[in-house]
């Protein structure tokens, strides 16, 4: 009962300063965003410059709060960030908001749908790879991991588009819905903005299918980069895991080596990739960017190039510290599941 | 990504080698010596890999047909737009008609540039502030490791990105050279040197044999350039072989999206890359298809050279390589000893 006790309030010491120290990385990295970003100088020139009459710049200037003190700016902006709200973009007036609740949604998805991919996929290779360690299946799964590395995901993006979307025809080659589906799903009662669950809300079946052969190859892109992350981590957890005493000593009273992965080593293997998972948050989103940019998947990730190109550095701005935001809060609460999982984790 | 290396004792790291054999003069050499099978073909596939396109960019001007720029021969012959591989054009031509060659041959030496730039200043930045931070401690340590951490949770192209931003001054054609894109690159990597060499730092900070320099009178920058330096640095050329290969991903990525390397400035795989996209619904392949094979390939031969590093220093990873032994033929005698 003593130590029941003593390991929940350590669980909750452990949550707590995880809490926070979430509160200074936001800090440093807004403030970070924010400064560097207005180095650059006015942000309104970047946009219109050469566009609009100087007049109409500095009319922009002020009703946009930019020609008041930095300093004041940046507190008007933490402000704003600590309520939620991260500005409007310059060139087409959008809250930053807005962008997140709609494409949000959308980079949602196809994170989801490729974690799915990657697990599905890098779980069980790893395990393979681990059980027969230096054979054939090994070497062979070792360098499908270094190439889901080496591949860039804008170019595997570019191959399956060739293959699958040009050449075979199976699946959509760029977009999350044809154009009247899109239209259709949208106009579901509560709008999650999450294609799968509208395609079904609304109940068309051919619109689900729609929905998921546009689906496929982002998916599966974004998916293979992180599979092969998960694969290696499998496999090099398993391997020590299989080196332990305590697996030792199963096999000595004679288990079946089959046995000794399946029942005994490969849970515990396991508990270290829940805990990277939450590294992999920030390169799965880095990873979402070029992906969405590549099959013009209208996320948050799209929206972030679309804004580069137009040199709209304050939707930039919001939508870079949205991110870090959304990247520091996705891995405090993986952090919590580790340590829920993984006694050890909470020293 | 993150790399979690243990501390690895020099003496360790020469009870790798076989017995027998004295440190070879020629780096690598150990390295290669202490693999063996699959192993050591990774590790000479990698450095192949490697050794080609350093050669590639190193005569690039030599080995490319045409500029990575022209869109017509020196007689003023124009290339055309999007013609398929021929004779002429052994990679076809671009939507903008310049050779496919040419500019993946360019985009070579571009890569190579930025990478040891980058891999160089993310070194000299990192390591020495993961030296102080660790000796010193108190507030310094504190703060740097906050920022570290908040830097490398971070995604590390939207990072890239905002620097690049920042170094070309809001118009992206000021300043979209070598060097912008490799500090750029720079800042993704200095946390993860900072860290390890921090921490290691940390830990040898107590050791007796830096307790004694300080005893004998040691000023802080002789103990940590003379004593701790070479202690905390060993598992840094493994880092940096496998942040090279990250880092052509990452300015790859940059490219991709439009920023570091300028059009106009250097031939470069991502932004070639991001024009071939389009192409892709007319079934042109060959604008996206050797750039993209080019970034990957560099890519494998770095990581495999980094891994089989990281595979032969890490104890934990390593397979005993087990010398065959022959026993001398026993004598009927011994036998007998034995028997009795």
């Amino acid at each position: 009962m003593a130590t029941a006790t003593s390991s929940s309030s350590s669980l909750r010491t452990y949550l707590v300063t995880r809490l926070l120290l979430v509160i200074p990385m936001v800090w440093i990295l807004v403030t970070l965003v924010f400064f560097v970003l207005r180095v650059v100088g006015d942000p309104i020139q970047s946009a219109f410059g050469g566009r609009l009459s100087p007049a109409e710049i500095a009319v922009r200037r002020h009703s946009a709060g930019l020609d008041k003190p930095l300093l004041t700016q940046y507190l008007s902006y933490l402000g704003g960030v600590v309520r939620g709200d991260f500005g409007r973009s310059l060139t087409d007036s959008t809250p930053i908001s807005h962008i997140l609740i709609v494409n949000g949604a959308a980079t949602l998805e196809l994170t989801f749908w490729a974690l799915l991919v990657a697990l599905t996929v890098g779980v069980p290779l790893g395990r393979v790879a681990a059980r027969h360690r230096d054979k054939l299946p090994d070497v062979g799964l070792r360098l499908f991991a270094v190439l889901a590395y080496a591949v860039p995901v804008f170019f595997l993006g570019l191959l399956l588009k060739l293959l699958f979307a040009t050449k075979l025809g199976w699946f959509y080659s760029s977009g999350r819905a044809s154009p009247n589906v899109d239209l259709d799903i949208n106009n579901v009662a509560p709008n999650t903005h999450i294609y799968i669950i509208n395609a079904i809300q609304y109940g068309n079946l051919s619109d689900v299918w729609d929905v998921l052969r546009h689906t496929v190859l982002p998916a599966v892109t974004l998916g293979l980069l992180v599979a092969g992350v998960f694969l290696r981590l499998v496999r090099v957890n398993l391997l020590q895991t299989l080196r332990s005493d305590y697996v030792e000593a199963a096999r000595a009273r004679g288990v079946p080596e089959r046995r000794v992965v399946r029942k005994h080593a490969f849970r515990n293997a396991l508990i270290p990739v829940v805990t990277v998972m939450g590294l992999q948050v920030a390169s799965l989103l880095a990873g979402a960017v070029l992906t969405e940019t590549t099959f013009e998947w209208q996320g948050i990730g799209y929206k972030l190039a679309y804004y580069l190109g137009r040199q709209d550095y304050v939707a930039v701005q919001g939508i870079v510290t949205a991110t870090a935001v959304i990247v520091s809060l996705i891995s405090f609460l993986i952090d919590v599941v580790a340590a829920v999982v993984d006694p050890r984790v909470r020293y | 990504m993150s790399i979690n290396l243990p501390e690895l004792e020099g003496a360790e790291a020469a009870a790798a080698l076989p017995a027998g054999r004295r440190h070879s003069r020629i780096p690598g050499v150990d390295a290669i010596r202490a693999t063996s099978g699959f192993q050591r073909g990774m590790l000479v596939a990698g450095a192949l890999i490697v050794l080609f396109f350093t050669v590639v960019a190193v005569f690039a001007s030599a080995i490319a047909p045409y500029g990575f720029n022209d869109d017509r021969t020196k007689g003023g012959k124009v290339f055309g737009r999007l013609v398929a591989p021929s004779a002429q054009h052994w990679m076809g031509t671009t939507s903008g008609g310049e050779d496919v060659y040419s500019r993946v041959v360019f985009g070579a030496q571009t890569a190579m540039e930025v990478i040891v730039l980058a891999v160089l200043f993310s070194v000299v930045v990192g390591v020495p502030l993961g030296l102080l931070s660790g000796y010193l401690g108190g507030w310094l340590d504190r703060v740097l490791v906050l920022v570290t951490d908040a830097l490398f949770a971070f995604p590390s192209l939207l990072l890239a990105i905002i620097v690049s931003i920042a170094i070309a001054g809001g118009s992206s054609s000021a300043a979209g050279g070598i060097l912008s894109a490799a500090i750029s690159i720079t800042v993704v990597y200095v946390p993860q040197y900072f860290r390890v060499v921090r921490n290691a730092t940390v830990a040898a900070r107590e050791e007796p044999y830096v307790e004694a320099a300080r005893t004998l009178g040691a000023k802080p920058v002789a103990i940590m350039t003379r004593y701790i330096f070479s202690n905390v640095v060993q598992t840094v050329p493994v880092i940096a072989t496998l942040n090279a290969g990250d880092a052509i991903l990452t300015l790859a990525g940059l490219g991709f999206l439009g920023y570091g390397i300028e059009p106009s400035a250097g031939a470069e795989w991502g932004h070639d890359l991001a024009k071939a996209i389009s192409d892709t619904s007319n079934g042109i392949w060959w604008t996206g298809v050797y750039p993209g094979v080019a970034i990957a390939l560099l890519v494998v031969g770095v990581t495999l050279v980094g891994e089989s590093l990281n595979d032969v220093l890490n104890p934990l990873l390593r397979t005993a390589k087990v010398t065959p032994v022959t026993l001398p033929a026993r004598r009927p005698s011994e036998t007998a000893g034995e028997a009795a």
